[in-house]
Parts: structure tokens; C-alpha cells; sequence
């Protein structure tokens, strides 16, 4: 084992000085190597802790915990219902667009481009209310991308597009993405939003000012909207 | 729905910015977590704190933790356990307090886990209790240090002060433990494959 490999383990156990620690820390982030190295430690060095082992914290932390994390007070709750957006879209229109989606993705994978070849696990058709395809928005599980096609939609230069979640399980709107560039082909979905998406019932795109929705919830400006529909392995791979 | 997974749910819904998951976490896993703190920065006001910034870099980071690199728990012990290293290397108190411990009634790796008192938690998975069994294989000095840097936050120096060598020595030591680990850890895992 070399100096540089021994310094993974001797950064989780804590004995590197100040400036060794801040070193491996800038490399480690660039350095696949290092990082299996510091996950392998920190996952079997963390047996030498003893979870039944605790101190009850003072109720004052708690307090400033839920300070910090708290919305902004002028901000109001970071969901919504749906119930003003259900009766919003034609839905006979996105649902069938969806299917149709389907049945060519049975047929063989979907090319967003003429090299690209995209695996599907979900697959939305987001229309506007004339039944015009906006956005067509495929996630695949295994590597939790997601990918777009979108057709042109005029954004004025202070506004950014967000794409938004309804949840099948309790109703609610999240957000997925803020895109501010219709070049975007790709997001890389983190794991909570992966989830997002495996319960969403349809996704959303909203018109927002620059940075996304300051409200976390989709503005009066819909554009397009689509259900959201689950393919099975057959009809991934076929 | 295991203690795992209902602490990945947890951190999944404060990536969601959901404050309520982020208090169920805080009072499942925050006793724990500022026993960890604790053990490290020896004092209760300063493990509070750590505690305070710990879960608010949850909170921030939550929608970028992913579980196939780390499980929740030590994902959330590594993100407090290194802001209490950062903690102790800014109060420098540590140096001045490395002797007093010494002398410390009751201060003793004895208090800590070790092969012989295994952990009962049903969060430990079978592959952790290796790294206990491959403590086992080091000397007394080597293993001893290892809790003291990992359990205590010492440094390669603290180390030295404690055993009465240089710094160099204790290098040597923990470079040479983490091979012999290293090695012990991955015969297991590819023998119970």
C-alpha cells in the first residue's frame, strides 16, 4: 500500500494534520480511486461505533436545527394540491400520445438522435392544450437519467423552465428540474428524485422566472403536461 | 421496513425539503450521532454544535446521497464525525487536553467497542463485524491507536505523545495497520462469497 492509498484510511480515521486532510479532500473529488477507498473505509470503520452507544442532545439544538432548515417566512408551503391542475389538461390527448410512445418503444428503442440509443423505464409525452408535444421526457432506472426532446418553446431571457412531479400516492407537486436551456438532453436524477418520478402520475412544465419557482410550486404559466407511463423490462428491451 | 430503509426514505424526503422527515431523523439517529461527536470533541456544548452543523449539511446534501455508494448511517456518522475533526482542529484545545486524558479516570479504550463486546445493533451488517475480527490480527499499539484516531479524533501527533515515540513511527504504524486490514477484509469478503 502506497502513501497516497493509506491516506484514505487515515483521512476517515481522523489522524491526517490540517493540511493533509484538506488535500485529499480536493482530490478525492476528482479521483475515482480515492473515493472507492474512502467509502470502503468509512463503511467498514463505522463497525467501531456503537449505535446503542447516545447522548441525548439539548432541546436548544433541535431548535436551531429547524431555524436554519425552515422555509423563508414570506414563502408558503413547499407543496400543493393538485386538484387545480387535474382539470387542467386534456388528458385523452397526453394519454394517448403516451401509448403511442409505448407501442414504438416495444417495437425497438426510442432514438432521441441518430446515435444515441436510451434505454426506458418511464416515459411522459408532456402536450400543451392543443395536444402539441412540448417535451417527451424518458428516465431509465439503472443509471437515473433522464432524457429530453423538446420541441421549441419561446422563453424570454429572465425565465427558466421547471419540470414538476405529481405524486400518484398523496397528490402532491414537486419539483424535478429547473432547465435553462432547451439544449439540455440529459439530468442526471439524484435518488430522490429517481423516486419522485417511479410515483409520479404525470409530469409537469411550468414557465418560471429565472432560477426556478421561488415557491417550489409551479407557476400560473403551464405549458405542457403528460402522464406518466412505466414500461416493463419486455418492452425496454424488445 | 428495516431501520436502513426508513432512514433512506427519510433523507429522500428531506432532499424534498420535507422538515418534518429531517426531525424524525434528528430524533432517531441524533442521540447516537452526538454520542459520536461527543467521544471526539469531549464536550457536550461542542458536540451540540457539531451536531447542529451535521444535520444542516444533511439537510443541504440530502438529495445528493446516493446508497449504493454509503449505507444512511454511515453516510450520517462520516458527515458528523468529520465536522467534529474540523471542530477539534479549530478550537485547538485538543493538544493541551492530550495529557489530562491520559490521566482521566474511566478514560480508557475499554469504554469502546471492540471484537469482544460486538454491537447487537440490527443496523450492523455481517460485513462490518469483519473489520471487528481483523482488528484482532494487529498488535495492541497498532489497534489502540487506530480506536484512538477513529473513536477519540487524536492525530498522528496525539498518537506519538501517548505512546512516547515520533510521528514518523505512528505514520508507519497506521500505514502498516490499514494494509494488514485491508488485506484481512477483502480474504473474508471473497471467502464468504
Amino acid at each position: 500500500m502506497s502513501d497516497e492509498e493509506s491516506k484514505a484510511f487515515e483521512f476517515v480515521i481522523g489522524s491526517l494534520s490540517i493540511e493533509e486532510r484538506a488535500e485529499f479532500e480536493s482530490q478525492v473529488l476528482s479521483d475515482k480511486a480515492k473515493e472507492d477507498d474512502l467509502n470502503f473505509w468509512e463503511y467498514h470503520l463505522s463497525a467501531l461505533n456503537t449505535q446503542s452507544d447516545t447522548l441525548q442532545p439539548r432541546a436548544q439544538t433541535w431548535d436551531a436545527i429547524k431555524a436554519e432548515t425552515s422555509p423563508p417566512a414570506s414563502s408558503t408551503p413547499t407543496t400543493r394540491s393538485s386538484a387545480k391542475w387535474l382539470s387542467w389538461l386534456p388528458w385523452g390527448v397526453s394519454i394517448a400520445m403516451s401509448f403511442a410512445l409505448v407501442i414504438a418503444l416495444s417495437v425497438g428503442q426510442f432514438k432521441l438522435d441518430d446515435t444515441l440509443a436510451v434505454p426506458v423505464d418511464y416515459v411522459a409525452v408532456l402536450t400543451d392544450d392543443s395536444g402539441q408535444a412540448m417535451l417527451t421526457a424518458i428516465t431509465e432506472g439503472d443509471s437515473k437519467n433522464m432524457w429530453l426532446q423538446w420541441d421549441e418553446i419561446d422563453l424570454k431571457s429572465d425565465q427558466d423552465l421547471q419540470i414538476w412531479a405529481l405524486s400518484k400516492s398523496d397528490h402532491q407537486i414537486r419539483s424535478i428540474a429547473i432547465i435553462n436551456n432547451q439544449n439540455t438532453q440529459t439530468l442526471q436524477l439524484s435518488d430522490a428524485h429517481w423516486r419522485l418520478i417511479t410515483d409520479a402520475e404525470s409530469l409537469i412544465l411550468s414557465v418560471e422566472e429565472s432560477g426556478g419557482s421561488a415557491l417550489d410550486e409551479p407557476s400560473d404559466v403551464i405549458l405542457a403536461k403528460g402522464v406518466c407511463v412505466r414500461l416493463n423490462r419486455q418492452e425496454k428491451t424488445t | 421496513m428495516d431501520k436502513d430503509e426508513l432512514y433512506f426514505n427519510l433523507i429522500s424526503s428531506c432532499a424534498l425539503r420535507d422538515q418534518k422527515a429531517l426531525e424524525k431523523l434528528y430524533q432517531m439517529a441524533g442521540p447516537y450521532l452526538n454520542k459520536v461527536a461527543f467521544n471526539i470533541v469531549k464536550s457536550e456544548d461542542l458536540s451540540n454544535d457539531v451536531l447542529q452543523e451535521g444535520f444542516i449539511q444533511i439537510w443541504k446534501n440530502a438529495g445528493e446521497y446516493r446508497i449504493d455508494k454509503a449505507k444512511p448511517i454511515t453516510w450520517m456518522t462520516s458527515i458528523i464525525r468529520y465536522r467534529a475533526l474540523d471542530r477539534l482542529a479549530k478550537e485547538k484545545k485538543h493538544s493541551d487536553k492530550i495529557e489530562d486524558r491520559n490521566v482521566e479516570e474511566g478514560d480508557h479504550l475499554d469504554q469502546f467497542p471492540s471484537s469482544d463486546r460486538p454491537d447487537t445493533s440490527a443496523m450492523k451488517a455481517q460485513d462490518s463485524s469483519l473489520l471487528l475480527e481483523c482488528m484482532e490480527t494487529l498488535n495492541d499499539r497498532t489497534k489502540e491507536s487506530i480506536k484512538l484516531a477513529y473513536l477519540q479524533g487524536f492525530t498522528r501527533d496525539d498518537i506519538a505523545t501517548k505512546f512516547n515515540t515520533s510521528t514518523n513511527n505512528v505514520k508507519s504504524w497506521l500505514k502498516r495497520g490499514a494494509e494488514r486490514l485491508k488485506t484481512c477484509i477483502q480474504t473474508k469478503m471473497e471467502a464468504s462469497v
